[in-house]
């Protein structure tokens, strides 16, 4: 009851002086708004970059590597059996070899390098590749169709709806053309005459496995807005898994694995070098990853990486809030100051409380309520000022960002709990703001204050 | 009933002691109308502070039917004062921003009265002092004598066994005194132990039970009325 007559009190106390409350409030405003403002463009951050990760489904996703050998067993690989182990696993929606590599894509005349990416034709239903811009994903794993990406299309300087329908023939880069290609150039540049460097890269390709295992003619039903994310790649030319078997491969970009085929010369390894995991549900993410690798595998998991990133989110986001927190701790000096003035104003009315009967608990109560309701004010100004000015920025960006055509992003994000935390964290500092001058007004001597003018 | 047994207060100021109170043993019956007159600086208002647990004794027992004063604990001093006593001064002591029912209101709060009853005493209490029209008037805005009627209504409304009156008329003309000393004695009649100290001599003589003297922190003199 006497809390509630106190708030009253301290009310009254703070709306008589107005311009004192007014200004020292202010200084809370400014500091709970440039917290607000701060976190809220750190959140906005994470926000962006999680939700990035989400669309492409990375949360959902593990990266299955072969098992490392040990002292008395071979290292587990990824080959078909593995498919089948994981693939049954509890929680798993989708598991494919991760297949990239360089090819020579022949489209009506021309004939350009692309990276041809294998995937199964449920991939579609568990993550996106990006937006269908034509036509459709391809029918089953086994359809002689392609999905092609409309970056690889805009170096044409093709339609998507004018290559639905045509035919690609694809070549695979092998170890031995590649050792072709590089070898030739080597040579040319160490002096060598060009026929006479052809000449031998064409020896050292026939030595490695001759010149491909033949082309792959594959309709294409479909263009797509093809992403790019972190810990895979899709690739220029989508193509069904079981259509590209066949297909003697070099994986591209892999110099462990170009020396291993060098090694076998140049045939297909045993297994694959990697395997994309897609999950039911993130919840799954860790269960399904310990029995993973309690199968013999190695895994790679992106939500450590992310747990790691979200670790550097919060450093950031500390050392952001760190300029609010500076104007706040300004801003509680602020506070004891006004609060000490107005105790040394109100002395004799301290000492006509004790009269009555006021206990030094209801004084360092009556100050510190004074003293939190400075700081309830200043952080509901302080909360609608950081809003403002967050959504202020936010507009003038979209603006800019909408002009250029780049996509339009909130850099800012509020989360409710946060506006809860900002007005009560101002409430807090300024409470023990109020400590030291409300424990002062409590240890008042009675009878100099009622003699105090 | 109140005893006070050698009861000391020394103050030490710039090395110097000054002996306020220096021995004084004193007692109060219950329902007395007790006058301390003396000259100033004769250790009166000590005496006061002393009995209404605003200060300590340097040596001495306050007996009170809360205990000793002196041993007390400040808030038991605190519960002392908010219920058991109530206080006029000589300055009126009201807080100058609250109305006069906000005043007399504020003086029950410490007691635990529940607002409603508060304001109702406050109410009753200001207009059996004349003072109906001037509730939700602030002290500047009030004379002398009205200052003092709700300094009086604010120490009666929660209903006190013991008043102590310090210099209650010392800033009044003589009529608003003389209603002021009438209060008072209809407090007395209602049985409230009073405590008046005053340096006015001609001050409720004829209303008190009993005068005591003070000079140099003792009592010189002490006489009762027939």
């Amino acid at each position: 009851m006497i809390f509630v007559e106190f708030l009253r009190i301290a009310f009254e106390n703070l709306r008589r002086m107005k311009l004192r409350t007014a200004l020292t409030s202010a200084g809370v405003m400014v500091g709970i708004g440039a917290l607000v403002a701060m976190l809220s463009f750190g959140f906005g951050i994470q926000r962006n970059v999680s939700a990035q990760f989400e669309e492409i489904g990375l949360f959902r996703t593990i990266q299955v590597l072969p098992g490392k050998a040990t002292g008395d067993s071979a290292a587990t690989p990824l080959d078909e059996l593995a498919l089948q182990r994981i693939g049954a696993l509890d929680g798993v929606a989708l598991v494919y070899p991760q297949e990239t590599f360089d090819g020579n894509v022949t489209w009506r005349d021309s004939t350009r390098q692309a990276v041809v990416q294998a995937l199964p034709a449920s991939f579609v239903e568990q993550r996106s590749v990006g937006e269908m811009v034509a036509g459709r994903f391809f029918a089953s794993d086994s359809a002689r169709e392609a999905v092609v990406s409309r970056a690889w299309l805009r170096e044409l300087d093709v339609e998507p709806d004018s290559i639905l329908g045509d035919t690609l023939t694809i070549r695979a880069a092998t170890a031995g053309g590649l050792i072709k290609a590089l070898g030739g150039r080597v040579l040319e540049n160490r002096g060598m005459d060009s026929e006479a460097a052809e000449g031998l890269a064409s020896l050292g390709e026939w030595l490695l496995g001759g010149s491909g295992s033949g082309a792959l003619r594959l309709v294409v039903v479909g263009v797509a807005e093809v992403e790019w994310g972190f810990g895979f790649r899709l690739g220029e030319i989508l193509v069904p898994t079981k259509t590209v078997e066949g297909i003697d491969a070099l994986s591209f970009g892999d110099p462990l694995e170009l020396m291993a085929m060098l090694d076998e010369g140049g045939g297909a390894s045993s297994g694959w070098s990697v395997l994309i995991v897609t999950l039911e549900s993130e919840r799954d993410y860790t269960r399904v990853e310990e029995r993973i690798e309690e199968l013999g595998y190695s895994t790679f998991s992106f939500l450590d990486r992310f747990d790691e990133m979200r670790k550097g989110f919060l450093v950031f986001d500390f050392f952001i809030g760190a300029i609010g927190l500076i104007a706040l701790l300004v801003a509680a000096l602020g506070i004891v100051n006004t609060m000490v003035m107005s105790i040394i104003e109100r002395t004799r009315e301290i000492g006509i409380l004790k009269s009555l009967g006021a206990e030094e608990g209801h004084l360092r109560l009556l100050f510190l309520v004074e003293s939190g309701a400075i700081g309830l004010i200043g952080s509901l100004a302080g909360l609608l000022l950081g809003w403002g000015v967050s959504r202020g920025i936010s507009t003038i960006i979209q603006y800019y960002m909408k002009r250029e055509g780049a996509p339009v992003i909130d850099l800012f994000d509020l989360p409710v709990w946060t506006a809860f935390a900002a007005i009560g964290f101002g409430i807090l500092v300024s409470v023990l703001a109020g400590l030291y001058p409300s424990s002062r007004a409590a240890r008042v001597d009675p009878v100099q204050a009622l003699r105090h003018d | 009933m109140l005893r006070t047994h050698q009861l000391r207060r020394v103050y030490r100021l710039g090395g110097a002691e000054i002996r306020a109170l220096d021995g004084v043993d004193l007692e109060i019956r219950d329902g007395e109308y007790l006058r301390v007159i003396g000259s100033s600086g004769s250790g009166k208002s000590t005496l006061l502070n002393l009995l209404a647990g605003l200060d300590r004794p340097t040596e001495g027992r306050i007996e009170t039917p809360a205990g000793d004063l002196g041993r007390l604990s400040r808030k038991e001093l605190a519960a002392w004062r908010s219920r058991q006593i109530g206080m006029v001064f000589q300055t009126f002591n009201l807080i100058p921003h609250r109305t006069a029912l906000q005043n007399v209101e504020l003086g029950m709060l410490f007691a635990g009265l529940e607002r409603r009853e508060r304001i109702r005493r406050a109410t009753e209490m200001l207009e059996q002092l004349g003072l109906a029209g001037r509730l939700n008037h602030r002290p500047a805005d009030l004379s002398g004598g009205e200052q003092q009627r709700v300094a009086l209504a604010r120490a009666m409304a929660k209903g006190p066994r013991l008043l102590l009156a310090d210099e209650p008329t010392g800033n009044l003309d003589r009529e608003n005194a003389e209603a002021t000393a009438g209060f008072l004695r209809e407090m007395s009649g209602r049985g409230v132990t009073i405590v008046l100290v005053t340096h006015d001599a001609g001050l409720a003589t004829d209303d008190v039970h009993r005068t005591v003297r003070m000079d140099y922190g003792r009592i010189v003199d002490e006489e009762e009325r027939a």
